[in-house]
Formats: C-alpha cells, structure tokens, sequence
C-alpha cells in the first residue's frame, strides 16, 4: 500500500502518523504481506530448510497466515509450510525430495491481525 | 480466516490472500494440526495454503481483549475477538477428535454452560466462548476472582444459575511465586 507524503509547510495530519503507525502495529483486522523464498542443497532427503519472516508490524497479535509459490513452485521440495506465528513474524519452511539436489520454492505472505 | 463454525464441525474461511479472497466450506477432517498451527486446505482458486495460529500464550490472549465499557465509561466485562476464538473453537475440536496432540491453552466453557437456555438464546454461538475465554484468562491472571456467573450478569444483566465449582474455568492460575492449580 503506498503511504502518503507530507510536503513542507503543510499540515500535518493524524492521518498521516497513523499511517506508519498501521504499518508497524497492524490493527485487528489488517494485513502485512511480503515474500519469502527458500533454497538448499539435499544430502538426504526429507531435509529442512525454513527461514524466519520478519512482517515491519510489531505488537500485533496474527490470526492466521496465507502463502503461496507465485515466485517459484517447489522444485525438488515439497509443499512449504509455516509455524511459530507471533507478534514478530512467523517461520517457513520446507522439505526436500530428494537427495544431491538443490531443491527451492518461494512466494508471496499475507498474515491476517 | 475462519468466518464461522458449524454444529456438524464443518467451517467457512477466508482465503487472506489479497488478490484471491475467496470462501470456502472444509470439514474437521480436512485439517490438521501441527506444529503449533492448523493447516487448512489449499485454496481451490489460489493455491495458497492458509495456516491458523493456535500456539497461543496466555500473554498473548491477554494482549488482544477488549474491555466492554457501557456509555459511562464504566467496565462491564471483558471479550475475547472472535477472529481468535473461531481459532481456539477449531482447535479444541481437533483436539477432542484425537486429531491434534496438544490440548488448546485454555479450556472449552463446561458443557452444563452451552447448554444453559439462556446461552442456547444467544444470536452468535461465538460470543459465549469469546466471553468465557476472556473471563479465563483474566482470571488466571488474577484480574477477576469472582465465578463466571457474576461476571456474566455485570456484562447482561441475565442470570445464569450454575454449580458453583464449574463456574471458573480449571487452569492454573498465577502467584507470586509461580502457579498454583485451583
């Protein structure tokens, strides 16, 4: 979401705070979103490979967080997954397929406050 | 984000996907808890794989209640967002159907209490959850030592006549010196 500017020797409005504020302490019922992408080589397979996401909203309790592959399906990995989802991000993570392979998938987030 | 629970244990979410927010009916066996969130299945028109919190502290539930105040100002009660409770709903489910290993943080309301007529009455099965769990966790922390009767009559002016052991909910609750189990 693209945020507004404040030019000089105009008014500085609520608004325009609670904007950057809304981005870093999402309120009930907003969203964050971003992207993730994962990659690893395998030795074996079944082997994890997560990363932790870090959303800029802080303080906010998630409901519920929603991925996708948009960036690049599995390849060599299984379906990714997320856990550990709190107030300052959430993990995700995935599983290779095989063995000697670099395996990687990637997307997009949106956490739901 | 779960919209609303059906007495079958079916549910209807929302895919929080921006681009795709489409609705969905999925039953209990269709989900599966792990790792601290319920997998529910991929959205049939995204792809997207939508993953609900249940690992919930009790810090953290008492982070997110909302105080009801009357137009004085006055408290009359505390309550638990349903976006939240739909999660702990669902998980207690799974939980009792031996799907998920770990219990939800907080105890489902006493069944002699869902089945109160007056709480049979109420227009949304959530609220009486959203209350119940709010009044536990405020409990817990000591912020309410009395039985969840009066605070429900503080909230509604409605009596509620329950055995007096079932009206506070069985966690441990917080000392000075760690916790005790009452």
């Amino acid at each position: 979401m693209a945020l507004n500017t404040v030019t000089t020797g105009n008014t500085v409005l609520a608004s325009d705070i609670n904007q950057l504020v809304n981005q870093l302490q999402t309120p009930s019922g907003g969203t964050s979103t971003g992207s993730y992408y994962l990659d690893s080589w395998s030795n074996a397979a079944n082997l994890e490979v997560g990363t932790w996401v870090n959303p800029l909203s802080r303080v906010s309790v998630p409901v519920s967080v929603s991925i996708d592959t948009s960036i690049s399906s599995p390849v060599s990995a299984n379906a990714p997954s997320t856990n550990l989802l709190s107030a300052t991000g959430f993990h995700v993570y995935t599983t290779s397929s095989g063995s000697a392979i670099k395996f990687y998938c990637g997307g997009n987030y949106t956490i739901q406050y | 984000m779960i919209h609303e629970i059906y007495n079958d244990g079916s549910f209807r979410w929302e895919c929080v996907n921006e681009e795709c927010r489409e609705i969905h009916v999925s039953t209990l066996s269709t989900i599966k808890q792990t790792r601290g969130v319920i997998a529910l299945p991929p959205c049939e028109i995204c792809e997207s794989a939508t993953f609900l919190k249940v690992d919930y502290s009790l810090k953290e539930l008492f982070k997110v209640i909302e105080t009801v105040m009357d137009t004085t100002g006055t408290i009359r009660g505390y309550a638990l967002p349903f976006r939240h409770v739909r999660n702990l709903r669902l998980h207690a489910m799974l939980y009792a159907t031996g799907e998920s290993s770990t219990a939800p943080v907080l105890p489902n309301p006493p069944d002699l209490l869902l089945e109160h007529p007056v709480v049979r009455q109420l227009p949304n099965p959530d609220l009486i959850y959203s209350l119940w769990f709010a009044y536990a966790v405020m409990w817990q922390r000591k912020a309410i030592s009395h039985p969840f009767t009066e605070a429900f009559y503080d909230l509604t002016h409605i009596s509620l006549v329950l055995p007096e052991g079932i009206a506070v909910p069985q966690i441990e609750r917080e000392t000075t010196h760690g916790t005790s189990i009452h």
